[in-house]
């Protein structure tokens, strides 16, 4: 019967462990990651009113990204947003402003700054810090719409500059 | 027993906790090598369609440092651009929660172009297959579909490269607030410098006061500023030092860049 030394027993399990890991040790190695931590959820609206989402609520779409690319590189935050959500010939208007939109480096309520979503957010990020994105926003239910699925896109693109 | 729990730890310690992962940042290509493979990682709870599209474009400045990205859907010959030579494969597909794809780049260039760094930005678009729907009010629904881009680099190098930065003006400006100090910096060479670019500021018994390092990828020109509260600095003079230093090697070790030295610029800051 063949035995095997112990050195040649570590260099195995060396082996199947680099095997196993080597793609996560890879693709961990310089990454951006963005995490959708919330969708953007207007709750209850009544016809012929509107319902506002505050950065603050619940319902805000909140984003959370990380990078591990670079020390304290800027890097951008483009939103393309949406002014209505269609069901066919009929729409829903969806305002987003600086007002209900916000980020911060903190998960926390206290010391976002608003900034406008029409725009490019581009601030620094230092390496394993986070970024959070608060995103509410506006809509004005009109008294005529028909009952459906009133859907739009919103595009989210991150880029380390 | 110990080596089962080695094993176990690494795998712990490897999980990732973010949703759409892709890597490399930086996927570097060149004459000896015309193939590179990009990881796609889906470790959400949702099924998600990958699109992967390529467009031209650098992060640009303003006079005050302000930066962005400025892209080109049909760029200059005269640009440097790779987009029309890349192919993906696959560049469409939908990826399952805790899959893996592995995309295989490659890059077919013309014949007979000149030696330099030619770049594309690769633009990852992910989707979610069933975005949630949201109930308004009855019978009346709201379903809001995100989609997530995230925009990395493709570079394609033709030897013999060369890079460097030419220092076009490094100067002070006092505010009610800050010291502000600015490096207009412009690249030379065929290829683009990736590295770092610090500000140290010493006091005259040459004590560090304020000291900064920003990360510096100069495709063409660039302004970088560096801020500092001016409460750091009582009245007298102060020496500010600027060094540049290429780090490319740290992004893509592939890269055979002859080392550069450090680019070094001085000032003297007087504070009334």
């Amino acid at each position: 019967m063949y035995r095997i030394g112990m050195k040649q027993y570590l260099c195995m399990v060396l082996a199947v462990v680099f095997l196993l890991f080597s793609d996560v040790v890879y693709s961990q190695r310089k990454v951006v990651t963005v995490i959708t931590e919330n969708d953007l959820n207007f709750g209850d609206a009544y016809m012929g009113y509107s319902t506002t989402v505050n950065h603050t609520d619940a319902g805000a779409a909140k984003f959370r990204i990380r990078q591990t690319v670079r020390g304290n590189p800027w890097i951008s935050a483009t939103l393309t947003l949406p002014t209505a959500l269609v069901n066919g010939a009929y729409s829903i208007s969806v305002i987003f402003d600086p007002s209900t939109t916000a980020y911060s480096n903190d998960d926390s309520p206290a010391g976002r700054i608003n900034f406008d979503p029409n725009s490019p957010l581009v601030t620094r990020l230092q390496r394993n810090d986070y970024l959070y994105i608060w995103l509410g926003g506006v809509i004005n239910v009109p008294t005529n719409i028909i009952s459906g699925v009133y859907s739009s896109t919103i595009t989210v693109t991150i880029t380390i500059l | 027993m110990k080596k089962t729990i080695v094993l176990f730890a690494f795998l712990f310690f490897g999980t990732s906790f973010s949703q759409i992962i892709i890597s490399p940042y930086i996927l570097y290509t060149d004459t000896k090598n015309k193939f590179g493979t990009f990881l796609v990682q889906n470790e959400s709870d949702q099924v998600y369609e990958i699109d992967m599209s390529f467009i031209f474009g650098y992060p640009v400045t303003d006079s005050v440092g302000n930066a962005t990205m400025k892209y080109h859907d049909q760029p200059e010959s005269s640009l440097p651009s790779a987009t029309k030579w890349i192919r993906a494969f696959p560049r469409k597909f939908v990826i399952s929660p805790g899959e893996r794809q592995k995309v295989r780049m490659t890059v077919t260039p013309p014949a007979n172009i000149p030696p330099g760094t030619y770049w594309s930005r690769i633009v990852t678009s992910a989707t979610s297959q069933s975005p949630p729907i949201d109930t308004l009010s009855e019978g009346v629904r709201a379903q809001i579909k995100f989609v997530l881009n995230q925009i990395t680099t493709f570079l394609y190098r033709i030897d013999s490269t060369t890079t460097g930065i030419t220092v076009d003006s490094f100067y002070s400006e006092i505010d009610s607030g800050n010291v502000n100090i600015y490096a207009k910096l412009t690249r030379t060479g065929n290829s683009p410098f990736f590295g770092d670019v610090s500000v140290t500021v010493y006091n005259s018994s040459s004590e560090i006061v304020a000291e900064e390092e920003q990360n510096l990828s100069n495709y063409f020109e660039t302004v970088k500023i560096f801020q500092f509260p001016l409460e750091k600095f009582p009245p007298g003079e102060y020496k500010v030092e600027l060094k540049i230093l290429s780090n490319e090697k740290e992004d893509f070790p592939e890269s055979r860049l002859a080392p550069i030295p450090p680019i070094l610029e001085s000032l003297i800051l007087a504070i009334p």
